[in-house]
């Protein structure tokens, strides 16, 4: 059983992968580019090229590109246990392998102009049947329920991985000439056009994947790689090795074969090579193309450029953004540049010698010509023609130190400017990602608190009796840059009617506790509730509820004292009749008569404050929260504040106030709490506290970490 | 604004007045290179004008019209002087060129020279030849053939 | 004598900054500054005088150089004047000082006369900026060709200081009535609205009709005779008019004897009347405002009980409120409401004299798709620069910014409702200066409406994105605690941006304009095309503004 899963799953595929290989080597390119391609123009008569009609040609070239998605999804379902692949393989794949079968002959026939025993006709029987036994083999030893939906998302990923396996002759053969002639150079509109797409496709891929589990990313990538280099190899045949100029040792070709064998074997030398090199050097070409003609878009060889292009500029930028592999480091970028030399090396030789040896002017990576230097003015020319040159064997081996030194340099150079460009970017797609992810989390709550809040709302405007409640629940704050926490696990409770005073030294928490009952803070740990609504999951019914003094008056100096309140009566909804009564008692509480309608900027810091109350005051809240109201105020105004504190908890309302003056305190709360260093030492009654010692003895043996003992000894 | 970027600001609005006044202008040359290069407005419908025929640079055929003696004209107007003949535009007139004088009893043709436009008024039907040359050291030429047929009603 | 001394030291110290005096390197790198400072300008000014006059441009000879001194003269002065009245007004009735020399034991008299001297000193200092290092160019001129002595290298010193005195001395008599003015506008608020529409509306109207005072298809090689006869003219007709202004210029040069000015006697005689009449204007001014000075500058300070009628509260939407309080806020905050002015008055005017200028140029094909291009440029330059305030919009609230959290609606719409009205003011100056533009350039009016859209969109973007740094980056505290900041890293970084986005949006720009044969709808299809880009932005920043606002606004510390 061991060994017929041994054979099964680790040898078979590659065996198919073998049988693969040496079929698209061994027929002749010319007669499928001839027969496809040739000299296209306007006029050409596609008829001619193949034996068989239109209709025909078109399914057989069909077969012939599923055929190798096929072959490869085929081998990727023995490594990747992802359900949507199995459906594809064993519901669509599988028909095609018999398709081919069925269309042996004269597929054979297109290949290789006749229908002749050979090793290609070998080859494409056995890549049929064994495509065949693993699929069947996959069948019996895994279950994979099917249903409609599942179809229906296979049909549509089929679709789209089958787009980069399409042969580079495919459009120009079935479709024909583009319908217009399209600029595709000089960063025409057509030309942009693709450049765009060179942008746009990643980052769509890169959008649907990036939450995807690490096996569908990666499987996603791979199919992708191989895909598009087999439909650029579809251009190359045997003979590759008795003519190595035809070898595709262009910076972007080597890309196509590199990146599927360093996703599949994780090399991560050889990745950052294409990672740092041919990037860069594919966005050059891509800006500046070099095709002969560059006018119409279904052209095999303008399919050919645009494919390996987008294929070496985008993937490595992908795989590191999605986290296949992980940020380069200096480290790597050296290794890189190691492998670009040896590169460099190698196609400089190679160059020389092709065109000393066989008069065949190759140009790899075009640092033996004047491509470039044409573009880049007459300096460039002018250090081209700087030569030196070797005799050997009677043939001269021309090179172009300078230049090619330059070349080189200048290269690592914007290697390693464009290094900082990809962190820029990968930084904003990062920071992207954790807002989306932010926002996922936050429409979760809202979701829920948003059917809490349309079912409380409703009661309550049907209801109007809302009790006044403020608890806190072990609730805890620690700042985002701290590690420490600034409030821990503080819980009281305050009741309708109470007047709640809080009391520690400065930096006790206070403050922290009071900005986060009213919005200003999120909070860390626990919960606040004031009339019962929580203020992280019901934020708007909670603030509803509050009126809120805070220590530093924060008001709007340039709006008139009027203007200001109406303002905030308009944020709560207050009606007409009862902002006129209640700002006219006001008015005259506070004596404001004569200012209320001139610009705050006019104030004195106690008019201020005073205003600051009123706006507290004009919605009528149930929970009134003041942070050290009466500093800096004038002995009448405090004994005005007093007295509407006083008022609005005799009317059923929390009062909640923290302030340093413990007389006032002792004078007006019912309930205090004291808090030291972030903890709520005591929550008391002023009553309890003052059958046995005034409030400020108390208060002082709380501070000083005296309280147990006392409480112990009474 | 701070004060910085109002002057890097007026820097810029020099710059782009600057920028196309030395890079922008349709540079008219003193002593031209290149010269009468074609005709850039024709005043009159009736002219169809091709080139290479009867060995002209312009050709047009057209009837006589011996009821309207005025209508026998053609205005003619020539890009010269300027590098690129994109940059002639109808209104920049050209300078007085050479022309082929004629007789007017004899040849039955005349051409004059008024407002930048040389008119050619021809008398009678008959093909006409005018050989416009440049005022200068190249003395490049132009050969427009206006050929003038009969009115039909006269066959008839 | 002493008192007057200390009065005049106290008031320096506080008017200007001697810090960079203290330290040796300091003084010695701002001594060096000003010196290259006076050169560089001392050298551009001779160096306009000798192009002028050579033989190609030929603005005027050598001989007739003078008369252009006394045109920059006469018009340097005269704007001196006028900004010397203003300040001065300022300065010795509004000057918040004066609520601390009020309280010394000098006499009101005494005070009036230092800060005359005080103005004065600060005058001079200014004069070494611009005013001295210009004159000094010119006469170097001079006397470099011949047309005057180079002795007047060495006397002028001595009359430029009375010159300068002259604005000074005006202005102290001008002032006073204009503070009368000034106080008398300043209780109505209706008369002031009415004089700043008139003033502004003059000030339109006559820079427009300037600009459309230049001429089409100005070939300027060949028309260049009759236009430089036309500025000679003009120079004569300054030299006879402006007698005051060549009178002083004569006592700087000399007296003028055939082509030549010499050097006499007379010019020291020109130079004692400078001086007399500094005196006796002085004089005026001083015995003018010795009854008067103490009252005016004391009842600058007394607060104004009106007597103001009780409004009536009122009530708003929720919605409504927001673009209320903003509206108010906004208008009656100087600083916004002027930059909205400036900017959106200025931009239109600056595309109209740009496009005058090029209209006077015949440009070829190049030439015209450069003149689209800096048209997009110079129109989002000024406006984008101008969103930098918009990048302080938040932080301005100081304490109180933090209070949208506290209030029991979804913070996003209020945040939005602050940049409202910079958006609705920017419209109409966008549309005036993309259709000032169009109508130039002879574009389509439908094609010219999409540009606009375009540049809208690009300007609303730039304006979200300064709003964003502003608000994810608050700067609260800096404003609660002393009202401006310094150094406000969201206002620099928003200004960068402004002017990377309008470089880049120019070029995308050139790039579609000169692609316009290429298109069968031509200019309709440009505007399709900058509407699709600057649509991407803005759509991209606003869903970017949004999704922040949503995910963190609640959880930035105030």
């Amino acid at each position: 059983m061991k060994r017929i899963k041994f054979i099964f799953e680790k040898i078979l595929p590659i065996v198919l992968a073998l049988v693969l290989a040496v079929r698209m080597l061994c027929y002749d390119t010319n007669i499928v580019l001839g027969n496809y391609v040739g000299e296209f123009n306007l006029a050409y008569d596609e008829t001619t090229f193949s034996p068989f009609p239109k209709l025909l040609t078109t399914i057989l070239l069909f077969v012939i590109w599923i055929q190798y998605l096929a072959v490869v999804i085929t081998i990727m379902n023995n490594y990747f246990k992802l359900p949507t692949v199995k459906i594809i393989c064993r519901y669509i794949v599988s028909w095609n392998f018999i398709l081919n079968l069925v269309f042996l002959v004269p597929i054979l026939i297109l290949f290789q102009g006749s229908s002749q025993f050979s090793i290609l006709s070998v080859m494409l029987v056995l890549e049929s049947l064994l495509g065949i036994t693993l699929i069947n083999y996959d069948i019996y030893t895994n279950k994979v329920e099917l249903t409609f939906k599942k179809l229906l998302k296979a049909i549509g990923i089929f679709l789209l991985i089958m787009i980069p396996f399409m042969p580079i002759y495919f459009l120009q053969y079935v479709v024909g000439p583009f319908p217009m002639k399209a600029a595709i150079y000089n960063l025409r509109f057509p030309h942009r056009v693709l450049l765009y797409l060179a942008v746009i496709i990643p980052m769509v891929i890169y959008f649907i994947l990036r939450n995807k589990p690490r096996e569908v990313i990666r499987f996603t990538l791979i199919i992708m790689s191989i895909g598009v280099m087999i439909g650029f190899s579809v251009g190359f045949c045997y003979d590759i090795f008795y003519n190595p100029w035809d070898l595709p040792l262009h910076l972007c070709n080597t890309a196509l074969y590199i990146i599927p064998i360093c996703l599949i074997f994780k090399t991560k030398r050889l990745f950052y090579f294409t990672y740092f090199i041919n990037v860069l050097g594919a966005f050059i070409a891509m800006a500046a193309p070099n095709y002969s003609d560059g006018s119409n878009l279904f052209e095999a060889e303008i399919i050919r450029f645009w494919y390996n292009h987008w294929m070496a500029f985008f993937m490595p930028l992908l795989i590191v953004a999605l986290k296949e592999f992980e940020r380069p480091k200096i480290k790597q970028f050296i290794y890189s540049m190691v492998w670009f030399f040896g590169y460099y090396v190698m196609v400089l030789i190679l160059n020389v010698v092709f065109l000393a040896f066989k008069g065949i002017d190759k140009d790899y990576f075009f640092i033996n010509s004047e491509f470039i230097a044409d573009k880049l003015g007459k300096w460039a020319e002018n250090l081209f023609r700087i030569t030196v040159s070797f005799n050997v064997s009677g043939h001269e081996l021309v090179f172009h130190p300078p230049y090619q030194i330059v070349y080189f340099v200048v290269y690592i150079l914007l290697g390693l400017a464009v290094w900082f460009i990809y962190n820029e970017f990968f930084r904003i797609a990062d920071r992207h990602y954790a807002l989306s992810m932010k926002l996922k989390t936050i429409k979760m709550n809202q979701y829920v608190s948003d059917i809490e809040i349309t079912k409380e709302v409703r009661s309550d405007m049907m209801n109007n009796d809302i009790v006044a409640h403020l608890e806190l629940e072990h609730f805890s704050k620690k700042y985002a840059s701290s590690k420490v926490y600034a409030v821990k696990d503080a819980s009281f409770e305050v009741k309708a009617g109470e007047i709640f005073g809080f009391l520690g030294p400065n930096g006790a928490g206070k403050s922290t506790i009071i900005k986060s009952m009213v919005g200003i803070q999120p909070i860390s740990e626990g919960h606040i509730r004031v009339c019962g609504y929580d203020v992280t999951k019901n934020p708007v019914m909670a603030k509803v509820n509050i009126g809120y003094v805070p220590d530093h008056y924060a008001l709007y100096e340039k709006l008139t004292g009027r203007e200001y309140i109406n303002y905030i009566a308009d944020i709560f909804d207050v009606s007409l009749e009862d902002r006129n009564e209640r700002i006219n008692k006001y008015i005259k509480l506070f004596e404001l008569e004569s200012s209320i309608d001139s610009k705050i900027k006019t104030y004195s810091h106690g008019m201020k404050q005073k205003i600051t109350i009123m706006s507290a005051l004009v919605h009528n809240p149930k929970v009134w929260i003041l942070d050290e109201p009466l500093t800096g105020l004038d002995p009448n105004s405090i004994y005005q504040v007093k007295e509407c504190m006083k008022q609005h908890a005799a009317e059923g309302n929390i009062v909640f106030f923290s302030s340093h003056l413990i007389d006032i305190v002792e004078k007006l709360c019912s309930k205090i709490a004291i808090i030291k260093k972030g903890h709520v030492e005591c929550v008391k009654m002023v009553s309890e506290i003052e059958e046995n010692t005034s409030l400020e003895q108390f208060y002082l043996q709380a501070i000083s970490g005296n309280l147990e003992d006392s409480n112990e000894s009474n | 604004m701070k004060k910085s970027v109002i002057i890097t600001i007026s820097i810029i609005y020099i710059a782009a007045i600057l920028v196309v006044g030395f890079m922008g202008i349709a540079l008219r040359v003193s002593n031209p290179e290149v010269y009468i290069n074609q005709i850039i407005l024709v005043k009159d419908e009736n002219h169809v004008w091709s080139t290479n025929k009867n060995n002209a640079d312009y050709y047009t055929a057209v009837n006589f019209d011996k009821d309207n003696p005025n209508a026998n004209v053609v205005a003619l107007k020539f890009t010269y002087g300027f590098e690129n003949p994109e940059d002639a535009k109808p209104e920049h007139s050209s300078k007085p060129l050479i022309y082929s004088k004629f007789n007017v009893e004899r040849d039955g043709v005349e051409v004059q020279y008024a407002g930048g436009a040389y008119l050619v008024k021809y008398y009678r039907p008959g093909e006409y030849k005018i050989i416009f040359t440049a005022n200068d050291a190249k003395k490049k030429s132009i050969t427009v053939v206006i050929n003038v047929m009969p009115d039909v009603s006269d066959i008839i | 004598m002493n008192q007057i001394k200390t009065l005049v030291l106290l008031q320096l110290k506080d008017k200007i900054d001697f810090s960079s005096l203290i330290d040796k390197k300091t003084r010695i790198r701002t001594v060096i500054f000003a010196i290259l400072k006076f050169l560089i300008i001392t050298a551009v000014s001779f160096l306009i005088m000798f192009f002028s006059c050579i033989e190609i441009i030929n603005i005027f000879t050598p001989f007739e150089s003078p008369r252009a001194l006394i045109l920059v003269m006469s018009f340097l002065l005269i704007l001196s004047i006028i900004s010397c009245t203003y300040d001065l007004m300022k300065n010795l009735y509004f000057a918040e000082d004066n609520r601390v020399l009020i309280t010394l034991p000098v006499n009101s008299n005494l005070i009036f006369i230092s800060k005359i001297i005080v103005f004065e000193i600060y005058e001079l200092k200014k004069s070494f900026s611009f005013l001295i290092p210009i004159t000094f160019g010119c006469l170097l001129f001079l006397a470099l060709r011949g047309v005057a002595s180079f002795a007047i290298l060495i006397w002028c010193w001595l009359p430029m200081l009375f010159i300068i005195t002259i604005p000074v001395v005006v202005g102290a008599v001008l002032s006073i009535p204009l503070m009368y003015i000034y106080r008398f506008v300043k209780k109505y608020t209706v008369l002031q609205l009415i004089l700043f529409a008139a003033l502004l509306g003059g000030g339109i109207a006559g820079i427009v009709y300037l600009i459309n005072l230049i001429p089409e298809n100005i070939n300027l090689m060949s028309q260049w005779a009759p236009i430089s006869d036309f500025i000679g003219e003009f120079l004569l007709s300054v030299e006879t008019k402006m007698v005051p202004f060549r009178f002083l210029i004569e006592a700087l040069i000399g007296e003028k004897s055939g082509v030549s000015y010499h050097f006499t006697w007379w010019i020291l005689l020109k130079t004692l009347v400078i001086i007399a009449f500094d005196v006796v204007v002085l004089l005026i001014g001083y015995f003018t405002s010795r009854p008067l000075f103490f009252k005016m500058m004391a009842k600058n300070f007394e607060l104004n009980k009106n007597e103001k009628k009780s409004l009536k509260n009122r009530r708003l939407s929720k919605h409504w409120t927001f673009i209320n309080k903003e509206f108010k806020i906004n208008i009656r905050t100087i600083e916004i409401s002027v930059n909205y002015l400036i900017v959106y008055i200025v931009v239109p005017l600056m595309i109209l004299l740009l496009n005058a200028l090029y209209k006077a140029m015949d440009t070829r094909e190049l030439g015209n798709w450069l003149i689209y291009t800096f048209n997009m440029l110079i129109i989002c330059l000024p406006m984008l620069a101008s969103n930098a305030l918009v990048a302080t919009y938040y932080s301005r609230e100081g304490r109180a910014a933090y209070l949208k959290k506290v209030k029991p609606i979804y913070a996003l719409y209020p945040l939005f409702v602050k940049i409202l009205f910079n958006m609705l003011f920017s419209i109409p100056s966008v549309f005036a200066s993309c259709y000032i533009f169009g109508n130039s350039a002879e574009i389509n009016p439908f094609a010219t409406l999409l540009i606009a859209i375009a540049v809208l969109l690009l300007h609303f973007g730039h304006m979200i994105w300064s709003a964003m740094l502003d608000i994810m980056n608050p700067q609260n505290e800096q404003y609660a605690t002393t009202g401006i900041t310094v150094d406000n890293p969201n206002e620099n970084f928003s200004t960068i941006l402004a002017f990377i986005i309008s470089i880049l949006f120019a070029v995308i720009s050139y790039k579609i304009f000169s692609e316009v044969n290429l298109y069968h709808w031509g200019m309709f299809a440009v505007g399709i095309r900058l509407m699709i880009v600057s649509g991407i932005f803005f759509g991209g920043i606003l869903m970017l503004f949004i999704k922040r606002i949503k995910a963190y606004y609640y959880e930035i510390q105030g």
